[in-house]
């Protein structure tokens, strides 16, 4: 018994040293610091709440606190309604081809997102891909300037980005759908649409959620679109944290957006899985 | 039986694993076994590069360790943590000599042991604000302008602030968007200190700013994206940094710097010894190695920066010395009437504010 205790230990020392130090000791440091001040270039101990008064009483941060989550909200709508169907053609319509397909859509994630990001500009500069075949086809006259460093442009890149994240869960469930269901849906004379909604759609919401949740959680904390592509409309709070912990030393202001920020995200996660499981008729 | 075999298992890896442990480290310490000075540096980047502290290490067998900076904040904040226990040497800009010296966490130099202090230009001794006391804190480095790099394309010639309000170039300019630069430029040209600014000066400039923004096609991070911007055509004027402009004009793209009227933000870097150093004497060494014509073109060539003594530019190529100016002692003199070197910002959090409301102004 004693050398299987010894193994149970090694084995489970690692999750919980990883657990200890990366999650509950990195959140206790943003929590507390969250609730100190910070003066010219030192971090002042002391309880204050100074921090979440200046978050909801500057436009400049509660207003960029929203848009973000607004983002994430679109990029998690856009990524369902292009993610979905790309799923359902690949476990429905696709045959000999599927698993080549779905290696495609992983395989995007194999290419470093940075990078992707950075072909994006290739496409949609100034004399990008885009913009220059409207200028040939004559479409426009002038380079359109709305297609990169914009609201836009970051919506767009963002989706792409996470949307394997979405089409990879909502797949697992396609798939594990027993046909003689559709079957029986069919027999009692329900359409391709109802079928749809009300079979097909019911049992993969488990897996719509799961990749709804980490497209909008991935999104909201994203700065490096909007670094890249979003120019000055598609300024996210990740890119104001991240400034106030760099060259600004503001870590205690930059402690408490982030905690804001996280609080608000567990909130509508939690509202979001509560109406669907509600609405699924299952718990989840 | 078997269980025991198990165990007995385990306790041969373990051991197996501490004896492999105790090879590396005997391995791994025995070469640094001589008494052998170890200089720590906290800086810049590319100020304690390998290519010149190899240098330096052959000549008086002292290694240097850099610890690089991620921004700003870090120089006070760590060497008010660590002290001489943690750091010999620090080399930052401007803005922070005054506070590290009120803080009392540096000590003057010895200028006896660093001869070469007597080369660096004139300009760069008679600066006052790192020293104390007749005793001087801070030996120059290197210093930079914070300049408009434009596309010659577009621009015949200086283009003028004006450019910031002008319909024509609306969506076509940049300034950076992770420092203050374009607080402090806005400062300048409301003609105040813009590294004093209170609250209501702070307004008018963010006033300024916001007329700015639908000038501005994205804020720039790096020196690289900056680059990219101007070289698609993004972007055609920005505030800069003489870096980019030298890596354009080597891709081939059409463009030039300047400082247009009346002045723009500029730095000067400089080494400081930290206060308690139980190596103070090689740590002037390394000083009096870092401001050599050696020491000054290694540096230049790894960070583009100008440097400060101008016997380096017996080493340097052409090109060098027309980028760095290294052979006009004017040209420092000149240039500085046109820049505001960074001083100390008390009030960084409102300068920060501005400079936020100014990136996300609709």
């Amino acid at each position: 018994m004693k050398g299987r205790r010894l193994e149970f230990f090694i084995l489970i020392a690692i999750p919980i040293l990883w657990i200890t130090v990366l999650e509950i000791f990195a959140y206790s440091v943003l929590l507390i610091h969250s609730f100190w001040d910070t003066q010219y270039l030192t971090v002042i101990k002391e309880f204050t709440l100074k921090n979440f008064v200046k978050i909801f009483t500057t436009p400049l941060y509660y207003k960029t606190i929203f848009k973000t989550i607004g983002i994430g909200i679109t990029v998690s709508i856009f990524a369902l309604l292009l993610g979905y169907p790309v799923a359902f053609f690949i476990a429905y319509r696709m045959k000999r081809y599927k698993n080549l397909l779905l290696l495609f859509v992983v395989m995007q994630l194999w290419i470093s997102y940075l990078v992707r990001a950075y072909a994006w500009k290739i496409v949609l500069g100034t004399n990008g891909v885009i913009n220059q075949f409207l200028l040939f086809i004559g479409v426009i006259d002038e380079p359109l300037s709305i297609l990169l460093y914009s609201q836009f442009a970051l919506i767009l890149v963002l989706t792409m980005a996470f949307i394997a994240f979405l089409i990879i869960p909502v797949y697992a469930m396609l798939e594990k759908i027993p046909q003689e269901f559709l079957q029986a849906s069919y027999d009692l004379g329900a359409g391709r649409f109802t079928t749809f909604w009300r079979v097909i759609f019911p049992l993969t919401l488990p897996g719509v959620i799961a990749g709804i949740t980490s497209v909008f959680a991935l999104s909201v904390g994203d700065f490096v679109a909007a670094l890249l592509v979003g120019g000055p409309e598609g300024i996210m709070i990740g890119n104001i944290v991240w400034s106030l912990f760099g060259s600004a030393f503001q870590w205690t202001l930059g402690a408490a957006n982030g905690l804001v920020l996280i609080i608000l995200v567990a909130f509508i996660l939690y509202v979001s899985e509560k109406i669907a499981a509600r609405y699924s008729g299952m718990e989840i | 039986m078997k269980r025991q075999v198990r165990s007995k298992g385990i306790a041969g890896i373990v051991t197996l694993l501490s004896l492999a442990l105790v090879l590396v480290g005997l391995l791994y310490d025995s070469p640094s076994k001589a008494a052998k000075v170890t200089l720590s540096a906290l800086v810049w980047e590319g100020y304690t590069d390998k290519s010149f502290t190899k240098v330096f290490e052959e000549k008086y067998g002292a290694e240097v360790k850099g610890t690089y900076v991620g921004g700003m904040d870090e120089f006070f904040a760590k060497v008010k943590a660590g002290g001489a226990s943690a750091y010999d040497l620090v080399a930052l800009s401007s803005n922070l000599p005054k506070r590290m010296i009120d803080a009392d966490l540096v000590e003057p130099v010895n200028l006896k042991n660093i001869p070469n202090y007597n080369d660096i230009f004139e300009f760069f001794r008679n600066l006052e604000y790192n020293k104390k006391d007749g005793n001087v804190y801070g030996v120059n480095y290197t210093w930079g302008p914070d300049p408009v790099t434009y596309r010659t394309d577009v621009f015949d010639s200086c283009p003028s602030w004006d450019i910031f309000k002008d319909p024509k170039y609306k969506g076509k300019l940049s300034v950076p968007g992770e420092d203050n630069t374009a607080v402090y430029q806005a400062g300048i040209l409301l003609g105040y200190n813009p590294y004093s600014m209170d609250k209501g000066k702070l307004e008018e400039a963010k006033k300024l700013l916001v007329e700015w923004r639908p000038q501005i096609r994205a804020f720039w991070s790096t020196a690289g994206e900056l680059t990219n911007l101007i070289a698609n055509k993004e972007v055609v004027a920005s505030i800069s940094w003489p870096l980019i402009t030298s890596d354009l004009k080597k891709q081939g793209v059409p463009v030039a710097e300047c400082i247009p009227d009346p002045a723009t933000s500029g730095w000067i870097d400089q080494w400081m010894v930290v206060k308690g150093t139980k190596n103070k004497d090689m740590a002037e060494k390394w000083i009096n190695f870092a401001i050599s014509p050696e020491g000054q073109v290694a540096v230049h060539r790894v960070t583009t920066y100008f440097v400060v003594n101008p016997n380096a530019a017996a080493l340097m190529t052409p090109e060098e010395k027309v980028f760095t100016h290294i052979d006009d002692p004017n040209y420092i003199v000149e240039a500085s009437k046109k820049i505001m070197w960074w001083e100390p910002v008390q009030n960084e959090d409102e300068y920060n504010e501005v400079r936020q409301a100014f990136k996300t102004a609709q």
